[in-house]
């Protein structure tokens, strides 16, 4: 997309798709292991034999987690939280990465010590379940809402950007008579697409794949989110030995949840986080030029 | 209303050009205040979230009893201070400058072998004139991050087993077997290489979106004076993107105590704590932290005190090498 | 236009902050609470009148129940027994879990934090001692006395004796493991592992399932010999059960030895067992990757053929020979069970007794008394049957005195474990079997497993009635996950077997093993009249 103009297909060209394309395929290969497990055959897969390709292809696991209670239960509740979480992760962050893009703005480095403060430094476990339980929040879907709700990591990132934007533009909107809102809403937002949609995604996977909020604030489980559930289920087959090499809980032990299962769990729990990228991609290749928007 | 713009709006407070009804202080906040109106809402959140809490920071310098008082809240407070038992407890023990050591050294190790990476994977994949295939492969490079570690950790362990392909490949290329997993010189590796596999595609993301941001006509401007595709990189894209990778790598240089625990933690074994036991695996291993607060909160303000110096000082070195800093 | 837009704004603000802390009570269960506190207080108004005819907490209308249980994968109340045990109860219950992960630590925070659970159900024994040194517990005595008839009668005085404090304040009703018999039982059944052989390599190699350590070595040696391929696998755990039992050791940490009480990693034999062990990696018989094993992958070298041996339990049968089939083995599963010395000496089978785990109630219930009441209705006798296995001839059966599930009806028992009160039959242990016969191959190597029982010396082992005291709370963990590593260590190195004992034990020794030990050592002396 940097060169819009037709080249002929050098050796650069040649070498820079093959190395990528193989670094690509790499990528993939797991990625495609774990697929191949889950819509295997529990024999199979127990014995090893599954590499990249189903054996004994069934789709009858998949079939089986989607209608789990649990599962469809942790699916909505992931769902949700990710949905509005990320739109008011959003509104916090850009409603606050503007003003202190202003180096001008007074007592912008105060604020922004603050914001690298808490950023490094967190209270721990203890005040921040007691700050939820005072506030009756625990057991509840904001107890899985408020901790991700703002990041200062993606407050800098879009910060940074909005620093970027050549300041020509938002004082040509100002001359036009927009407040300094407007002009954000007007000019600096559609100005960073590209940005936007990277702090989107990073939020948004940020909630989908948050589990350490359901173990310290949930005990509900119809409050359990998704990934505390596909957590739980591979984490179960490891901890069931203790170090003695007892077996701490036999009845627990025996309705382990098999292999296949477990692929196809974390299969179908991770496609539909999947899908945001794709959905923002567009911002990101089309680029914006700025150019055009200069007067 | 508003028809005086920001900039020069500013300027007109430095000179002193200010009308005789208003103080300059407020002259410039009726012209800004709906600037300070956009902070409240997350500085409201960040102090009922984020700062109120922090009064737990004591509980590293407290013996702490969660029913000293009538409410745990009241406990931090009713509890005994300590001075520094907790931090002695942990860093005093023979096996802690193992870890902290080895943090630090996995923690060097990735960020000099994989903050460069994803970087030029963006650029490099940008140069490529296929949407198509540009849109292919950051979808495919960034499946990874969406396994888990226990999960990668598996994947891992297989290929790198004494009967896993890259050891059959190694015999049969007539080279000894190596004990990926079971070696303490080879382990750290193997730890950043895994690392790499499954994050470079997440990371490079953020330089997708800042490539995406960059000014075309520059472009198209220095193809116009003949200027090929690596001066192009070299004086477009790489100064366009200084901003983001300054800000992300004083961001990855404070978060050095965080050498990777899921990852480390999924992948080790006993035969190469020597190498790879971090802060983060020793403390859960030793259950240090176990039903003790004080102790994990302990450990906790250590991580964040190392992280806000290296952010300050790099920070800092930053502004003085480029220019650009955080703020 | 800038005012009316910084107004709305600020209107929005304001909505949001209180908007959210206002929207969450509407969503929150806090608002369920409120009403169940007030029907809670009422109820505890009117136990503190004198005493009627009748009692009201058993007449009047039930509460919902809060329980609080420990990590299960499923949704209780997504399980059938649910409903069974509403019905049986007649109190709706609304389950809570903890998570599998900081499960202490959210207990302890949620219980000081004042959340009401009117039960917690099934803690472990550390976690019930951790509210109980709090304070944080009610004191059960009178609600037991008044309401707990089948709790009393279901529970061992032993058990009851160890959540007893010294002013005859219960803090906690014990549950005693299912699956292992009472002293005095037959002990069939109690045998549910081994180190499993493929029964077509045996063949091959013309052995027999070994008996004892020298035999077990003998096969692993032919079939290393034979494939170049490692013999046994195993996940990576330092000490094997297995094969201590050659050793005079076995599922206890602790041992009798002159009259003291002695951790295993002091025992007289620990070096030879170490030594052993090392032989067998050294030599190539045991996996040289089993440190970096998980579970599975140790089950997939196994099941795949690569190794001859490897530990199996008999629930994970079926999935191994599903794996043989794929994998194109027409083979069985042969099972070693505990190996003797030598093939003079029968091996020992030590049998855990103890507190499996613990339900108390936490000074923060509003219905004590009503849980109480709960749990004793699921404590009875017929009751327990029902739940725990359903109506006998619907979803199991009993053949020559042995407990067998009926399918498809037995499906619906699972978990229905998790909803079980105290166990008050005699015969609980051969209900449990019931679990072990789902399927024709399961009862076949339980069997299988279970068929040398006679021949076995068996006794019975007390540890776990220790682990509440505080200075083995405080190290175990620690000292146990440091001996595992450093044995692992000490077989992949290949060091002096002598040597690494030592190294181990001076460590052991420097971090909290000599109190640990201490205090085991004088809890065996005050109690050990008491196991018969």
């Amino acid at each position: 997309m940097a060169t819009k103009q037709k080249h002929k297909i050098s050796v650069f060209t040649i070498i820079n798709v093959f190395i990528l394309s193989l670094f690509g395929v790499i990528t993939l290969l797991p990625v495609l292991h774990v697929v191949a497990k889950a819509f295997s055959g529990e024999g199979p897969v127990v014995a090893g034999l599954v590499t990249f390709w189903p054996k004994q292809f069934q789709t009858d696991t998949i079939k089986y987690v989607l209608k789990k209670p649990e599962f469809l239960s942790s699916f909505k509740v992931s769902l949700f939280v990710t949905i509005v979480g990320t739109a008011i992760a959003m509104f916090l962050t850009v409603t606050v990465a503007y003003p202190l893009s202003k180096p001008e703005l007074k007592g912008r480095k105060f604020f922004l010590y603050i914001f690298v403060f808490i950023m490094l430094f967190n209270a721990g476990m203890v005040p921040n379940y007691l700050l939820y339980r005072s506030l009756n929040l625990t057991n509840t879907i904001w107890a899985l809402i408020f901790p991700g709700a703002f990041s200062v990591f993606n407050m800098l990132v879009v910060k940074n950007y909005f620093e970027s934007l050549p300041e020509t533009v938002e004082e040509a909107a100002r001359i036009d008579g927009a407040s300094n809102m407007q002009t954000l809403y007007k000019v600096v937002i559609p100005m960073s697409l590209p940005v936007l949609a990277t702090v989107t995604l990073f939020y948004a996977v940020g909630f989908w794949n948050n589990y350490m909020s359901g173990v310290l604030y949930i005990t509900d489980p119809s409050l359990k989110p998704l990934q505390q559930y596909l957590y739980d289920l591979i984490n179960e087959a490891l901890e069931t030995i203790d170090a003695t090499g007892n077996i701490a809980d036999i009845d627990s032990a025996m309705n382990l949840t098999g292999e296949s299962v477990r692929a196809a769990t974390i299969v179908v729990s991770t496609v539909p986080i999947l899908l945001v990228y794709p959905s923002l991609q567009k911002y990101f290749v089309k680029g914006i030029t700025i150019g055009s928007v200069k007067g | 209303m508003g028809k005086t713009i920001y900039g020069s709006d500013i300027k007109q407070i430095e000179q002193g050009v200010v009308s005789k009804k208003s103080s300059p202080f407020m002259r410039y906040f009726k012209k800004n205040y709906d600037m300070y109106l956009l902070l409240i809402p997350t500085l409201v959140f960040i102090i009922i979230f984020n700062i109120i809490p922090m009064y737990g920071i004591t509980l590293a310098f407290k013996d702490y009893n969660m029913f000293a008082a009538e409410t745990p809240w009241k406990s931090i407070s009713a509890s005994e201070w300590v001075g520094f038992k907790h931090f002695k407890n942990v860093f005093g023990r023979s096996d802690f400058k193992n870890a902290l050591a080895n943090t630090l050294i996995i923690s060097a190790y990735k960020i000099l072998f994989l903050f460069p990476l994803p970087i030029i994977f963006a650029i490099f994949l940008n140069e490529v004139n296929s949407i198509k295939f540009q849109k292919g492969l950051q979808l495919i490079v960034y499946l990874p991050h969406f396994l888990s570690w226990a999960v990668v950790a598996g994947i891992f362990v297989a290929l790198l087993s004494s009967t896993g392909v890259v050891n059959m490949m190694l015999a049969k290329l007539g080279f000894e077997k190596v004990k990926f997993m079971m070696d303490n010189s080879v382990f750290r590796k193997v730890l950043v290489f895994s690392e790499g596999w499954k994050e470079i595609g997440w990371s490079s993301i953020i330089y997708f979106a800042a490539i995406a941001g960059l000014d075309q006509e520059c472009y198209e401007a220095a193809h116009i004076d003949g200027a090929n595709r690596f001066q192009q990189i070299w004086y477009i894209t790489i100064p366009g993107l200084m901003p983001t990778i300054i800000l992300m790598l004083i961001l990855r240089v404070g978060s050095i105590m965080d050498a990777g625990f899921s990852q480390i933690f999924a992948m080790y074994n006993p035969t190469v704590y020597e190498s790879a036991d971090i802060i983060g695996t020793y403390v859960y291993r030793m259950g240090l932290g176990k039903m003790d607060f004080s102790m994990g909160t302990a450990v906790g303000l250590f991580n964040s005190l190392i992280g806000l110096i290296l952010v300050l000082s790099s920070n800092k070195l930053a502004k003085k090498a480029t220019g650009k800093s955080i703020w | 236009m800038k005012r009316v837009l910084s107004i709305l704004l600020a209107i929005m603000i304001i909505f949001t902050v209180v908007g959210c802390s206002g929207g969450e009570k509407a969503d929150s269960p806090q608002t369920d609470t409120t009403v169940t506190e007030k029907e809670g207080k009422e109820s505890d108004d009117k136990s503190d009148e004198p005493e009627g005819e009748e009692d009201p907490i058993l007449s009047d209308e039930k509460p919902e129940l809060k329980i609080l249980t420990y990590y299960t994968g499923f949704n209780m109340e997504e399980q059938p027994s649910y409903e069974v045990v509403e019905e049986m109860t007649g109190y709706k219950v609304k389950w809570f879990n903890l998570p599998q992960e900081n499960a202490d630590e959210k207990l302890l925070l949620e219980i000081a934090g004042g959340t009401s659970y009117d039960l917690l159900m099934r803690m472990s024994t550390n976690q019930t001692n951790q509210l109980y040194v709090q304070n944080a517990l009610v004191d059960l005595k009178p609600y037991l006395d008044k309401y707990g008839e089948n709790i009393y009668e279901g529970i061992s005085d032993m058990s009851l004796e160890a959540l007893t404090d010294e002013d005859g304040m219960i803090y906690a009703i014990p549950h005693e493991p299912f699956d292992e018999p009472q002293p005095g039982d037959n002990p069939y059944g109690v045998l549910k592992g081994g180190i499993g052989f493929n029964s077509t390599y045996l063949e091959e190699l013309g052995k027999d399932i070994p008996k004892n350590l020298d035999e077990f070595y003998d096969v692993l040696k032919a079939y290393t010999d034979k494939t170049g391929k490692p013999a046994f696998t195993q996940s990576a755990v330092g000490w094997n059960n297995h094969i201590l039992a050659a050793f005079g050791m076995g599922d206890p940490s602790w041992y009798e030895i002159d009259g003291e009480y002695v951790h295993r990693i002091k025992h007289p034999k620990a070096v030879e067992y170490l030594a052993f062990m090392q032989k067998l990696y050294k030599e190539g018989l045991l996996d040289n990757d089993f440190p970096v094993n998980t579970a599975e992958t140790a089950k997939e070298k196994f099941a795949n053929g690569t190794v001859i041996a490897y530990p199996v339990m008999f629930w994970s049968i079926d999935s191994i020979y599903n794996a043989f089939e794929a994998a194109g083995l027409d083979a069985k599963v042969k099972v070693a069970t505990y190996l003797a010395p030598d093939a003079e000496t029968d091996p020992v089978v030590y049998i855990r007794q103890g507190i499996l785990n613990t339900t108390c109630i936490p000074k923060t219930a509003e219905n004590p008394e009503h849980a109480i009441n709960w749990f004793n209705t699921i404590s009875d006798k017929d009751n327990f049957e029902k739940i725990y296995l359903g109506e006998e001839g619907d979803s199991y059966e009993i053949k020559d005195g042995s407990y067998y599930p009926i399918f498809p009806a037995f499906d619906d028992f699972t978990n229905s474990d998790k909803f079980t009160g105290v166990a008050p039959a005699s015969n609980v242990f051969q209900m449990w079997q019931a679990r072990a016969r789902k399927t024709d191959a399961m009862a076949e190597i339980y069997d299988q497993m279970n068929s040398r029982i006679d021949e076995y010396k068996t006794e019975y082992y007390y540890e776990n009635y220790a682990a509440s005291l505080e200075a083995v709370q405080k190290n175990k963990m620690a000292l146990d996950t440091m001996v595992n590593d450093s044995l692992i260590q000490a077989i992949v190195d290949g060091v002096d077997p002598q040597k690494a004992i030592d190294d181990i034990i001076e460590e052991w020794d420097k971090t909290g093993g000599l109190e640990y030990e201490e205090a085991m050592k004088n809890w065996y002396k005050e109690n050990k009249d008491k196991f018969n």
